[in-house]
Parts: C-alpha cells; structure tokens; sequence
C-alpha cells in the first residue's frame, strides 16, 4: 500500500482511541487533511493543552487546571452537599445535565477485590477529612448502579453512619421520555423493586 | 411453542431432511444406530443453541460437508417465528425471524423445552452443578428478575472469593451484605418452586408408575432457612471461609434431591433403582411442564430413547399420562405403544424419515 507516511502515521494514533476502528480512522483523518490548516492547529494545541494542563482537584480529585477545579472554586456552589462519584469523568457527567448545585467527591474507583481495590486505595480518608472540616449536610451516594459500584455505597454508608451527615443514594428506575415497551428488563425489575408510594394524602 | 416444520442439512447423519410437523405427538421408531437421537438433539438445540450430548461442534457437521444447518418454522404463543441455525467447525450462527442473534442470553429466554434422555439422566443424578443449572433455567424462564439476580449473584461471589483470598477484609462485610442480598432473592425463588413442583411431581409419580409411593422434591440450601440468622451465621463463617480462600455457604452450594416414601420406608436418591430414577425423573419433567402450563407456556417434550429400562406396566401409564397433555411431545423409540388420534408415527432408517 503506497500511502504517504504522515497520513498513516495519523491514522494509526486515530485508531488507538476508545470507540474508533481503521474505516473511522481515515475518515477522521481525511476530514483533517481537507480542513483549512488553523484547525489541525487548534486541534493539536488542544491535544497538547489538556495533558500539560489537566490535574486533580486538591480538595475533590475532579478534573482541575489549578489548585482547585472550577466547582469547588464557585462560591456559588451548595457547601452543604456532597455527591460521591467514581471516577472524574462522572462529574462532567452530572455537570452538563447541570441537575446538582453542590460540590463533588471523587473516590478514584470502586471498591474491586477483583482488581485488587479495596477501601484503602479510594480517597475515603480524604472524603472523610471534609466532613470533619467542612458543614456538610448531606452525602449523596452516586457510585454506579454496578455490584462494585453498590458495595462501596455499602461502605461508605457503614462508615459514615452515625457522623450526623443524612446519607443518600441514587434512585433507580424508569428512564424519563421512555416507553415500556422499550425498557430492557434489568431496569424494568429495578424500577419494580424499587417502585413508590404515589398519589394520594 | 409447536414447531410446524423442521429441516436439517447436514446434521449428523441427515444429509437432507425437511419434515413437515404440527400438534400432538410425533414417534419416531426404528432400530438402533439410524438417527432418532440425532433427531432429538436438533429439536433440543432450537431451544437451548447447544447439543446435549456434544461441546464441539465437529460431531454435528455431517462427514465430507462444512455447515450443518438447522431450519424450524414455529409458533410461539400463536405468533409463527422461523429460526436458523448454521453450525461450521469454527463456531454457529442463529437467525431469529431473518435477524442475526447477537446474545444467547437474549434468545434462550424466548423458547422453552423438556429434555429427557440418557445423558440428561446421568448428568442430573451426578452432578449438583447440573441440577442446579435445571433448575435456575426452568426458573429464569418465568422470571427474568431471577436470571438478573443470578448474574448479579455471581458477580458480588468473584468479588467475595478474590477478598477472601487475598486476606484483607476491609470490606468483607458489604460484599457479604450484597451476597445476602441476592441470596434471598435466589433462594426465596427456589423454594417456592420446588414448593409448586412437589405435588405435581408427587401425582405424576403415582400416575406413572401405579405405585403408592410419594416422591418428595426437597430444596436443600447450605444457609440457614431464616434470612434473619444470615448475617450471624456468615460471621461466624468468616475464619473458615478466609482459611479456605473461597465463599463456602450460599446458593453457589444449594442442591435439589428426591426420596421416595413407599411401606413406611423412606428411599434417598443415591438409593433408587434405575428404572425409579427413571420414573422420577420423568415425573420432575411433567412437573415442571405443569409450571410452565399454569404460566401460559406449553414447552416441547423431547423424550428420547423414553420406553427402555421401564416395565410394560409403566411404559402402559406413562403413554396415558402423555396423552392427556397438550403439549407438543417428540418420542423416540425402539417400539411405542399406540397413541391414537394425538399420535403419529414415523419410521427412521439410515438418516432418512418416513411418515408410516
């Protein structure tokens, strides 16, 4: 195959990422080549930007470019409650639905015997340190609906329990806009076992 | 379901078969050696996408050819559905409805049927882990909920065995909570089904064998009967099952076992003849056939090979007893007792199928 090398090159870098296959590779590298130069330019200043740049939140381990990440700098922000998330990438989840006014906690994972986690490798030390320092009222407990994402709510709760925080968990169950008859069974179960009072006095 | 047509290319020692079927009961006869049980495993496997009698798929696949194929027009519930089936030596494709299937997972859960023959005798007398998977089957068919707290099941036991083997118990106590958890779920489900199986199975028992003996399906959980001395008792579990590295309690461990009261004597399981395991054995199937009956599903019968090591007394009962259900049954059989208007017979010689 007799295909310029800097064109191969990009198309191999392409490929290593999640969700993308060689037939996406080269279209995403063809789209480059024909786009006006400025924009392979601010693409790769991007690229370069976001891995000099990005760290971890001193006091939540979100995604930060100072000290602080921007919610934990909002004096905006409800300091009374604390969503505890997995990994960073939940925050910027909860953040574009843009549904909680709090601050957040990162724990890095899940508690995982299976990949050789337990509580001692989560930031639970740290988690616990804010509510000692901080007025904290509420935990939400925002761990995956997974087996290792329900064990460390376990956890946490077991632990926090009695500390004077009202703990909380994610509701599970009905997606919003959905139809029944489109609801895969797992969530079906879910949202009846979990089903709730309604209507009435 | 009834299958209406089924076609084999291919298969074992059919090179081309195409047969037309329907309602009631199909007997296939003919001497040994010539293809009933081939027969039977192709209509086992549109329900279970697995050979009951082989893990590799080469002894499917006719000699001298590259794919078997297995064709069954049905209908399911009044709804007529035609599944496809291609085994090559690499591996198989189904077709639902022209629709590649992607999971099993997703398939098995449509489509029920009963299997009785040799190997499924000596699997399920064996082997606890058989008896087990029987069961959790024939449950997951009428509640998906189980299927999910199976799978969940599973999961939180890796994660409690992987702990216990590396020693630090940190969190012990919430993974033996969410264990907790679904084990209730899973043996709660398992009790009351034996419970709705053992006077089903008790009748047909009776029914078959025209004796007065009262066989007794009992559920036998390795954890206490009351979920409320659960977390106590895994307490105090905790030294011997970190010594052992793997959880030793939970439905993991759970077994299914018969005994048979007959004279004021009670028989175990380990201690009936094998015409009696027979006969059990065929009265669990029925049972579970009434389950899924009160349920809305009729689920094929697949009896192969059903008549041997029976006494004429019993093969006589046994032939009533099927004849009064509405089922779609397939017999294979040396010689088959008549079976008026529900059957029809069919000779099988040398991987061919004739309508007598």
């Amino acid at each position: 195959m007799n295909v310029p090398p800097s064109l191969v090159r990009l198309v191999d870098q392409l490929a290593r990422l999640p969700g993308i296959g060689q037939k996406t590779a080269h279209r995403l590298a063809f789209h480059i080549l024909r786009e006006d130069p400025a924009y392979a330019h601010t693409l790769a200043r991007a690229l370069e930007d976001v891995k000099a740049n990005i760290r971890f939140c001193q006091r939540c381990f979100g995604y930060a470019e100072d000290e602080l990440c921007p919610v934990c700098r909002d004096p905006s922000r409800d300091t009374g409650q604390l969503c505890v998330v997995e990994q960073p990438d939940n925050v910027f989840v909860l953040e574009r639905a843009g549904v909680f006014k709090g601050r957040y906690h990162v724990l890095m994972g899940a508690i995982s015997p299976l990949d050789g986690i337990g509580p001692g490798q989560l930031k639970i030390q740290e988690l616990e340190n804010r509510l000692a320092g901080e007025n904290i009222q509420e935990v939400i407990l925002a761990t995956n609906p997974s087996m290792e994402g329900e064990a460390t709510a376990l956890h946490l709760a077991r632990l926090l329990a009695g500390r004077g925080v009202n703990l909380t968990r994610l509701a599970r169950g009905m997606p919003m806009g959905g139809n029944l008859e489109f609801t895969d069974d797992v969530t079906l179960f879910q949202a009846f076992s979990h089903r709730q009072t309604f209507g009435g006095e | 379901m009834v299958i209406q047509e089924l076609g084999l290319s291919g298969f074992r020692n059919y090179q081309e078969l195409f047969l037309p079927l329907g309602e009631g009961i199909h007997l296939f006869l003919g001497a040994n050696g010539q293809g009933k049980t081939n027969l039977a495993e192709a209509l086992h496997l549109i329900t279970h996408l697995e050979s009951f009698r082989s893990r590799r798929l080469e002894p499917l696949i006719r000699k001298g050819q590259d794919t078997a194929r297995i064709k069954a027009r049905f209908t399911r519930q009044g709804r007529p559905c035609l599944v496809e089936i291609e085994i090559a030596r690499g591996g198989k494709k189904v077709w639902l409805d022209g629709q590649p299937v992607g999971k099993t997972s997703e398939y098995l859960p449509l489509f029920f049927s009963l299997l009785f023959n040799a190997e499924h005798l000596y699997f399920y007398r064996s082997f606890p882990a058989y008896r087990r998977a029987f069961f959790d089957r024939l449950i997951s068919f009428h509640d998906r909920g189980y299927l999910e707290s199976l799978k969940q099941l599973r999961v939180v036991l890796a994660q409690k065995n992987s702990l216990l083997r590396q020693g630090d118990l940190s969190s012990l106590a919430d993974w033996n909570r969410l264990f907790m958890e679904k084990s209730q779920d899973i043996t709660g489900r398992r009790e009351l089904t034996v419970s709705q199986l053992r006077p089903e199975m008790e009748k047909s028992f009776q029914g078959i064998t025209g004796r007065e003996g009262r066989l007794t399906l009992t559920y036998r959980s390795s954890l206490p009967a009351d979920p409320v001395g659960w977390p106590e008792f895994l307490q105090a579990a905790q030294e011997k099952e970190s010594q052992a590295g793997y959880a030793l309690y939970g439905p993991q461990r759970d077994d299914y076992r018969m005994t048979l009261t007959e004279g004021g004597a009670t028989a175990k399981e380990g201690e009936f003849s094998q015409g009696e395991y027979r006969a059990a054995l065929l009265a669990l199937l029925l049972g579970a056939n009434r389950l899924c009956q009160q349920l809305g599903a009729r689920p094929v019968l697949i009896l192969d090979d059903l008549f041997s090591e029976l006494d004429a007394k019993v093969r006589e009962h046994l032939a009533a007893r099927l004849d009064e259900l509405d089922n779609q049954v397939f017999i294979t059989a040396t010689q088959a007792p008549d079976f008026g208007r529900r059957g029809k017979r069919y000779g099988i010689s040398g991987g061919t199928c004739q309508g007598e």
